[in-house]
């Protein structure tokens, strides 16, 4: 349990730009790289998949297929209604969050997501684009009627609530990566002492098991759940008398 | 003052309260895989398959209590320092409290699990599979624990003042108290749900990705609780013997996070069990869910003021 180190991230201080030195100024270099590398992977995967489509033949095209009507389907479900932009930036957000949980899985690599500041900015991402649409539907007056519905001194209770959602949804997010990274972590640190004992693990499965469960199916699950809870915001911001 | 009469409380206290709840919930489980067999006599394997299964599954528990007992024992400190001891008691607090309620509560999700088996026979390997994952997610309280415990045993090696040691018994307490009310909520959850797929055999797809989202609702707040825990382990510095008062205030902020999920886990639980039977019997209640979920986010806005006092608490007693 030596190699536990949380919160002692690599940083890069920009601060020198602005000739000042702030905490805010200072970014997490293993994050930023990793960010990065997910996006490549997208951008490759969406290259891939633009080939695919191009040439009209085979599996791998119905495949391609397949996987944009399962998107349709399910913010069709959830929305209401059918939305190419909706769906499109659903899709963007469940792919990203996806390969980000996925990203340990590559050696070396580590989840953006259990860094704080990528889940919140994840979360405020979901909650600008709900208010904005929001907005755009109703009118900004009805908009802010809403604020003081049912009646006028619910106001503070009612932006509480929308704010309470972004930091809700970006530490459901953060907290459950961020443990399961954790445990995965704390077991390779217990096993890697005794040769023997990795062996053992390796070959009666526990590491699958651990991979398997923290990793993938938490990962996958966590960056349904999120898609799931933008999309039923959005629904209800959408389908709701001005809020 | 022996201190190693803690050190041995925290180890006896540890395997026999995650055993006591894992027996009973394994009793519970047993009675009703003996009942399921009365009604369905021509189901045994399959019966049987799943009560083992959801057995082992309770005993989860148990197996992490003598686990940690057995690393208490044999990897006991040889040189501690002055506080070791009682620090290390915030393991009992981490895996107790939580493994008793978990020990108990896994049990009734298990009672209809095979109780859905005897009513629905054809079905029981998907029925198995569903209780399987369910199970499973009910578990994840105890293995939070767990891990704080784990951290917790890593760094009272080197706790050498009173404030210290409380502060390490904050962060178990706010994680043991923090799965009470998420533990209940999922294993009642889980239990409807398996009631549910016992009364419609075409529901499986629909209650499947609804557990899924809704479990992890459920949990949320225990989440949060080991947020504010790891908190309490990595942000707040290793204390000296004069801040005292940052050591009660992590007291005081562990208590907040970890009381507050206690409603707000027990009530997720409970709304979403209630969607479940109502979403199995009938199909054309597809907006239900989504009600749901809205539910549940709003209760978890209540974790969310118990989590902001808390953080507010750390980081103003923090440097005091």
């Amino acid at each position: 349990m030596d190699g536990i180190d949380v919160g002692h991230a690599t940083t890069w201080s920009i601060g020198w730009l602005f000739n000042t030195e702030s905490d805010f100024l200072t970014l997490n270099a293993q994050t930023l790289i990793d960010t990065w590398i997910v996006m490549g992977i997208i951008l490759g995967l969406c290259i891939v998949g633009f080939i695919l489509l191009k040439c009209a033949s085979g599996t791998a095209h119905h495949a391609m297929l397949m996987v944009a009507d399962a998107a349709d389907q399910f913010c069709m479900q959830a929305l209401g209604f059918f939305s190419p932009k909706h769906i499109s930036f659903i899709a963007t957000f469940f792919i990203f969050i996806l390969l980000c949980n996925l990203a340990p899985l590559i050696p070396g690599m580590e989840e953006p997501t259990t860094d704080l500041n990528t889940t919140l900015s994840l979360g405020l991402i979901a909650f600008l684009y709900t208010q904005y649409e929001a907005i755009k539907k109703f009118g900004i007056i009805a908009y802010i009627q809403g604020y003081f519905q049912p009646f006028f001194l619910l106001l503070p209770l009612n932006i509480i609530g929308k704010f309470a959602t972004i930091v809700s949804m970006s530490f459901r997010l953060f907290g459950n990566i961020f443990g399961g990274a954790l445990i995965t972590k704390i077991y390779a640190g217990a096993i890697s002492k005794w040769w023997l004992l990795q062996l053992i693990c390796f070959a009666c499965g526990l590491n699958l098991l651990i991979t398997g469960f923290f990793t993938i199916f938490e990962g996958a699950l966590q960056a349904f759940v999120f898609t799931m809870l933008t999309v039923t915001n959005l629904g209800l911001a959408l389908q709701g008398e001005g809020h | 003052m022996d201190y190693f009469l803690l050190h041995y409380g925290t180890l006896g206290l540890t395997i026999a309260t995650t055993s006591i709840g894992a027996g009973i919930g394994e009793g519970m489980a047993g009675i009703a895989a003996l009942k399921a067999l009365d009604r369905q006599p021509h189901a045994y394997s399959d019966i049987l398959r799943v009560s083992i299964i959801t057995t082992a599954l309770i005993e989860t528990t148990a197996v992490i209590g003598l686990f940690v007992a057995m690393m208490l024992l044999i990897g006991a400190p040889q040189n501690p320092a002055a506080y070791t001891f009682l620090a290390e008691t915030g393991i009992a607090f981490a895996l107790c409290i939580a493994g008793l309620v978990i020990g108990i509560a896994s049990g009734f999700p298990a009672q209809e699990a095979v109780h859905a088996v005897a009513r629905q026979p054809l079905m029981a390997s998907k029925i198995l599979g569903f209780t399987v994952i369910t199970q499973a997610l009910v578990q994840t309280p105890i293995i939070a624990g767990f891990v704080v415990a784990l951290l917790i045993k890593n760094f009272a090696l080197t706790a050498d003042s009173f404030p210290e040691a409380l502060r390490l018994i904050a962060a178990g307490l706010c994680v043991g108290i923090g799965g009470i009310g998420p533990s209940i909520g999922l294993a009642r959850f889980a239990q409807q749900a398996s009631r549910a797929l016992g009364l419609c055999k075409e529901a499986y797809g629909r209650i499947l990705s609804f557990s899924l989202v809704s479990q992890t609702l459920i949990e949320t707040p225990l989440i949060f609780a080991l947020i504010v825990s790891l908190m309490i382990i990595f942000v707040i510095p290793p204390l000296a013997e004069t801040q005292l008062l940052t050591g009660i205030g992590t007291l005081a902020a562990a208590l907040a996070a970890g009381l507050g999920t206690i409603g707000a886990g027990i009530s997720s639980g409970v709304v979403s069990g209630a969607v479940c039977a109502t979403l199995a019997t009938d199909e054309r209640a597809t907006t239900l869910p989504r009600t749901s979920m809205f539910a549940q986010a709003l209760i978890e806005t209540n974790v969310i003021y118990a989590i902001l006092i808390s953080l507010t608490i750390l980081f103003s007693c923090r440097n005091m």
